[in-house]
């Protein structure tokens, strides 16, 4: 054999190693990045099924996105073949950053998460699915529209919208509390038990909305339905509890007839009006109705003297009142807040069996007054009520009046501002369970918003501009400056 | 691997590539920080998830010249005569990527101490959004990483890691075009449109699941959740290996 054809031996004979090496490398690089993708999504799908929900901490204060133990507990007595739809009418949102959207759908998503397959959550858009609203409430009743969440169970359907979801300050517009648990809970709670109890508000008589108290109420199991003032006035028979809450004029005479009769008749009754902005109104008529229970509400403003009792002198003129015996047993505070409130009192010329208690009782320092002159005062010191108990005694069918010269345990201003964990709120709501008792109600408590706001005195015009300058370009543009300098010094090595 | 992380950290000050990124990041950031303190508020957290959406951009300037710029100037012989692995070398650059964020984050760290001295509250949840944020980052500059081993060309290497990254931010988007593109086609071929719905909906929950940025949303509220973290680094270790696998192959391949 020649020399070269030696070497072209010898090359072929290498050029084959190397060729087998090549491919075998070549496969073992594919095939391994092949098997650890497989590993890793084996891995990752595993552990998203069996571990995803079981390593979840909510970690924020309040637990703003995880369901209470309370929801938790009543979805868990429900029967095991319950079907809870929540579906959300609109597109299932891609990002929920900064709207109202962000305590609402995580939290959804911890129903469907510890419901055990009894709550689930859908997103269904009314514009590209135009049948889901009728398919949901085919008679209207519930009107849903679309944005709005709808809760479904068998055939009947709630609806609830974010604003449903917060407690908001009348006065600045800011959601002051987050009660997307305590509304979804409570519309899951009256889809599957129904309302025990209803109850009317009377409305027509330039008072302020009642959306809070009719949370409040439904949370309890009592449906909210309105009962117009008019000259035709009559107590529906369903009514179970009768509402005046915060009218700023007087009923009309037909009207104290027809709720004196309601009264005798053994109804139950609540009563809360104030004295702001109502100066004037002495109440004759209604004064006249509940006088069966033998108390009156008066025309004069409380003034409490007490300065340990006092919160706010002059404008605010707002005060503690104690919480008296045995109602006390229903608060979780021994003292509540009112503001601009009147006094009421037992009257001589009750009817005979009517007994009245005190709920809400100033210092024995206090003095009432006429008008908004707080400076000014009647020589009447002494312990006032704010709110009292009537009832009859030795009736069986006694009638029960809870009467309150302020409406901070009832208005929608009072409860959105402080939120339903406030001590005025419990106690108005411990006062209304006690009123009407029901089995398994669900009471979850909000919870308090996030907070990001800074002490506004810092955040000047002037400290905004300093930032801004600093943060925005003297930082940005001395980077800048220092990597123009780098790489010019740079450029030539 | 110290040696390869101490002379790609080190380099990133030695040109404006460094500096570009930080002053960019301090820009937006700043922007969005000084939008809040205008109106008397200060959510970090939200600041943070924010920024994480301009990993887009911040992730391509840094990572883009990790391994193209090697291979360009032929200095990747480098990493094959000397005596160091080649994932340390990838894990070396890797780190030095990360540790840049680390030095972006500083800015954040600087708000933070504005918001307290202003007595504005710092809550979990920007500690939720702070481990999202680096674990995020790790697993795009995996991905920028990775682009960058594929060309000797920055740019391209910027634009491959762009489009990489834009569709993972986009996965939650695409996964309903997917949804609609498939449930569309196949309702011309099928009747039964409750079952093909059905299909396309699971097709896009397939998609949604890949999408880490929608796995992360909740840590901002201060609900911290394993599985994201689990997931990121997971994929973040598939584009190392996938890098590291490229690098190798010049040991074998004879192209």
């Amino acid at each position: 054999m020649s020399n070269s054809s030696k070497n072209n031996a010898l090359l072929k004979s290498s050029d084959k190693n190397i060729d087998k090496r090549n491919i075998s490398l070549k496969w073992f690089s594919i095939g391994s990045v092949i098997i650890l993708i497989a590993i890793v999504l084996v891995v990752d799908i595993l552990f998203d099924a069996i571990l995803g929900d079981k390593f979840v901490f909510d970690m924020s204060s309040t637990g703003q996105h995880t369901v209470s133990q309370t929801t938790e507990d009543f979805i868990a007595s429900l029967p095991a073949d319950t079907h809870i739809r929540i579906v959300g009418l609109f597109e299932e949102p891609e990002s929920i950053a900064g709207t109202s959207l962000e305590y609402v759908c995580p939290l959804l998503e911890d129903y469907a998460e510890k419901s055990d397959g009894k709550v689930t959550v859908e997103y269904i858009d009314p514009a590209s699915h135009p049948g889901i609203i009728s398919e949901l409430d085919p008679e209207g009743i519930a009107g849903l529209e679309q944005n709005q969440f709808a809760v479904y169970y068998n055939g009947k359907v709630q609806s609830v919208t974010a604003y449903d979801c917060f407690a908001v300050d009348q006065t600045t517009g800011y959601a002051t509390a987050n009660v997307c648990e305590a509304t979804f809970t409570n519309a899951i709670y009256t889809l599957v038990n129904g309302y025990s109890y209803k109850a009317y508000f009377i409305t027509g008589l330039q008072e302020p909305t009642h959306l809070q108290l009719s949370k409040v109420l439904a949370s309890i199991g009592i449906e909210s339905a309105e009962l117009p003032a008019s000259t035709v006035f009559a107590i529906p028979e369903d009514c179970d509890l009768l509402i005046i809450n915060g009218i700023n004029s007087d009923i009309s005479e037909g009207m104290a007839d027809a709720i004196k009769e309601y009264l005798y008749n053994g109804g139950d009754m609540l009563l809360a009006v104030n004295y702001y902005q109502n100066a004037t109104e002495y109440f004759t008529n209604l004064n006249d109705a509940i006088s069966v229970m033998g108390i009156a509400i008066d025309p004069y403003m409380l003034l409490e003297n007490d300065a340990d009792m006092v919160l706010y002198n002059g404008l605010y003129n707002q005060s503690l009142v104690t919480v008296a015996s045995p109602f006390d047993e229903l608060a979780v505070s021994p003292t509540v807040r009112v503001s601009y409130c009147r006094t009421v009192r037992p009257i001589d010329n009750g009817t005979s069996q009517a007994s009245a208690y005190a709920i809400l009782q100033s210092s024995e320092l206090a003095t009432s007054t006429q008008g908004y002159d707080t400076n000014v005062s009647f020589a009447d010191q002494g312990v006032h009520n704010v709110g009292m108990y009537c009832t009859f005694t030795g009736s069986d069918n006694a009638p029960r009046l809870y009467a309150f010269g302020t409406t901070d345990l009832t208005s929608d201003d009072y409860i959105s501002t402080f939120g339903y964990n406030d001590s005025n709120v419990v106690l108005m709501r411990n006062i209304l369970r006690s009123m009407f008792p029901t089995e398994n109600t669900v009471l979850v408590p909000s919870k308090a918003m996030a907070d990001y706001s800074l002490d506004p005195t810092k955040v000047t015009q002037s400290s905004v501009n300093v930032l801004t300058v600093v943060l925005m370009i003297i930082i940005p543009l001395g980077l800048v400056a220092v990597g123009t300098i780098v790489y010019n010094k740079r450029k030539n090595l | 691997m110290f040696a390869v992380f101490k002379r790609e950290f080190f380099s990133y000050f030695k040109s404006p590539v460094g500096y570009i990124a930080l002053a960019l990041f301090a820009f937006i950031s700043g922007y969005q920080y000084i939008n809040m303190f205008a109106y008397a508020q200060a959510n970090i957290a939200s600041e943070i998830i924010s920024m994480i959406s301009f990993f887009v951009v911040f992730v391509p300037i840094i990572t883009m010249g990790l391994l193209s710029e090697d291979k360009k100037r032929g200095t990747e012989i480098l990493y094959y005569t000397n005596p160091v692995s080649l994932f340390d070398v990838v894990l070396g650059k890797f780190l030095a990527a990360l540790a840049l964020f680390g030095i972006m984050f500083v800015n954040i760290i600087i708000h933070i101490i504005i918001t307290k001295s202003s007595k504005g509250s710092v809550g979990i949840g920007v500690l939720g959004a702070s481990v999202v944020f680096f674990f995020v980052a790790a697993l795009y500059i995996a991905i920028g990483l990775f682009t960058s081993s594929l060309t000797d060309s920055q740019i391209i290497s910027a634009i491959l890691s762009f489009v990489f990254l834009l569709i993972f931010q986009m996965l939650a988007t695409l996964s309903t075009f997917i949804s609609n593109g498939i449930t569309s086609l196949m309702t011309n071929e099928s009747s039964d449109a409750t079952s093909i719905a059905a299909v396309g909906e699971k097709i896009a929950n397939a998609v949604k699941w890949l999408d880490p940025l929608a796995k992360t949303q909740e840590f901002r509220y201060g609900v911290f959740s394993v599985f994201p973290l689990v997931y990121c680094v997971s994929l973040a270790l598939v584009f190392l290996y996938l890098t590291f696998r490229v690098l190798e192959k010049k040991r074998w391949s004879q192209k």
